[in-house]
């Protein structure tokens, strides 16, 4: 068995519409990039790559359609090829599992999804339940205004500070030249603008429909070492999944992540998150999310979201930088979020990440998302 | 009233799901492919280090795992390799019905090297021997729509 999982290698493409490449273009550009950074291509003599994990939503390529391309693109024709239709930074916690459980030494992990391909609310939809949410029409916008209206009540959080994180995350984008939303926009203008799903506006939640794929190649110890010589290791994670019914949760607060952050703190043997962490990538499909997860990630106490923000503790300079990317609102695909998170990590850790460095980076925190809600979650901890 | 009697058998409901949910495939290098429906051609991709000519087209050699450029018209005529018909209701995109089809399935080795399915119009499978030449009969121009199926079906070629 391993003892360490590395990460040697990440490449991201530019996350716009893509409408003039076919998939298998994306997922040729962004795959070529990492072997090219570490040599390697698969092999099954142990001298390569041994395996690959592929996130991705099988309703975004046409019924049953996304995965078929895969596999050959990528130059896994008959190799082990695991599929996950959920958030990529569950991928990239498979891919560390296959390393630490000794099933392979060199794992190629790719996110890939094309928004544009069809309508996101009308796939979500189809993410509920048949006899009742998906009768009424529900889909995940509306639960995440449910749960941000649920969340504003229970704790007091306002507006303001939820459009706090528009502006704090659309001003961190601007140094990231990957994403298209980044601006200089102000709280006033988030408030002004138009209502999606009350309390959230069109300004607080994420972009659609955005394109893109991450790939990464994650080795075992002695492997990332030779491949590399600025491995980020994977000290910690956690996946948990909560009630899918919005009904069975209490909204406001998010047990599943709870669980999920403990199990990698555990792991990687933080005890004080918040002291302990240098930055936090945190999926924020929707403002008020950032809040809710870094109270669920004990980045603060339960219902302190907004004084974090308030604070300025968040910031770029502030104590824990939370997206400095610019994160989801800055125009991030689904599935490929929290795999996104993961690479940001990874820039920062390796102190690659340009005008959005966090200076002397050593500990940082992925999360990924899923389901209404956030029904599921995914953390995994980083160190240089 | 028995235990047997009072057993009843599993309920089921028929949910009917009218969902009108459009997709917009970017065709990116396929381009070429659909095209070549349109103008009644069969286009492959052919790797450049083994020579296989694939359709549907890749972009890299699964084999080779080398990037491919060049593009091949397959022609209108191909070898059988092997026919049979299927008795249950096949989906026909055209309608959103499914049917049972008369026709065979057949396997065509194309002149341009690349291995091909199809439907058939000759119906006795007796006529259909591993070798016979067969040709694409495609639909009116006006009707095709850049996919596969603007080949209605593969005929014998008469001698």
């Amino acid at each position: 068995m391993a003892d360490r999982v590395g990460i040697v290698a990440v490449a991201q493409t530019k996350f716009d519409q893509k409408r003039e490449e076919h998939l298998t273009e994306t997922l040729v550009h962004v795959t070529k990039d990492v072997m090219g950074q570490t040599g390697l291509e698969f092999k099954d003599d142990g001298t390569g790559i041994d395996s690959t994990v592929v996130a991705s939503q099988d309703y975004f390529g046409g019924p049953g359609g996304i995965h078929m391309h895969y596999a050959y693109t990528v130059g896994a024709y008959r190799r082990p090829d695991e599929r996950v239709e959920e958030d990529g930074a569950f991928a990239v916690a498979y891919g560390a599992m296959q390393i630490l459980s000794g099933h392979h030494d060199v794992v190629l992990v790719v996110g890939h999804i094309k928004e544009s391909v069809c309508s996101k609310n009308q796939v979500e939809n189809l993410g509920l339940d048949h006899i009742y949410g998906r009768k009424i029409g529900l889909d995940f916008v509306a639960a995440a205004g449910m749960q941000a209206m649920r969340y504003q009540h229970k704790y007091g959080i306002t507006p303001e500070q939820c459009a706090k994180v528009v502006v704090k995350n659309r001003t961190n984008g601007k140094n990231n030249p990957l994403v298209m939303y980044a601006n200089g926009i102000t709280v006033e203008d988030v408030l002004k603008s138009e209502m999606v799903a009350d309390p959230i506006r069109v300004q607080e939640a994420k972009p659609v429909p955005v394109d893109g794929a991450v790939a990464m190649i994650l080795a075992c110890e002695d492997k990332a070492k030779k491949l590399t010589n600025k491995p980020v290791w994977i000290t910690g994670m956690g996946m948990c999944y909560d009630h899918h019914e919005l009904g069975y949760r209490d909204l406001a607060d998010c047990d599943s992540l709870v669980s999920a952050a403990q199990m990698a703190y555990k792991m990687a043997g933080i005890k004080e998150p918040a002291k302990e962490l240098n930055l936090a990538e945190v999926s924020d499909h929707y403002a008020y999310q950032e809040l809710l997860w870094s109270e669920g990630l004990g980045l603060c106490g339960k219902g302190e979201g907004g004084k974090l923000i308030d604070k300025g503790t968040t910031s770029m300079g502030g104590e824990l930088p939370v997206n400095p990317s610019g994160g989801l609102l800055c125009g991030v695909p689904l599935i490929v979020a929290g795999m996104q998170r993961v690479a940001e990590c990874v820039l920062q850790l390796r102190g690659e990440a340009g005008g959005r460095q966090v200076s002397g980076a050593k500990t940082a925190l992925a999360h990924g998302v899923e389901g209404p809600a956030g029904q599921l979650h995914c953390v995994i901890t980083l160190e240089k | 009233m028995t235990t047997a009697e009072q057993k009843q058998e599993p309920e089921f409901i028929q949910y009917k799901y009218p969902r009108t949910q459009h997709y917009w495939h970017a065709l990116g290098y396929q381009t070429r492919a659909v095209e070549g429906f349109k103008q009644g051609k069969i286009m492959a991709t052919k790797c450049s280090k083994c020579g296989r000519a694939m359709v549907p087209p890749r972009i890299v050699c699964p084999e080779c795992y080398v990037e491919v450029t060049e593009w091949v018209d397959q022609g209108q005529r191909g070898k059988l390799v092997a026919a049979f018909k299927i008795g249950y209701p096949m989906y026909d995109r055209r309608t959103g019905e499914s049917q049972v089809w008369d026709k065979p399935v057949v396997a065509v080795q194309m002149e341009g090297g690349a291995l091909l399915d199809g439907w058939c119009s000759e119906t006795d499978l007796d006529k259909l021997k591993p070798g016979l030449l067969l040709e694409a009969v495609w639909r009116p121009e006006e009707e095709r729509i850049g996919a596969y199926d603007d080949v209605l079906h593969w005929k014998p070629v008469e001698k």
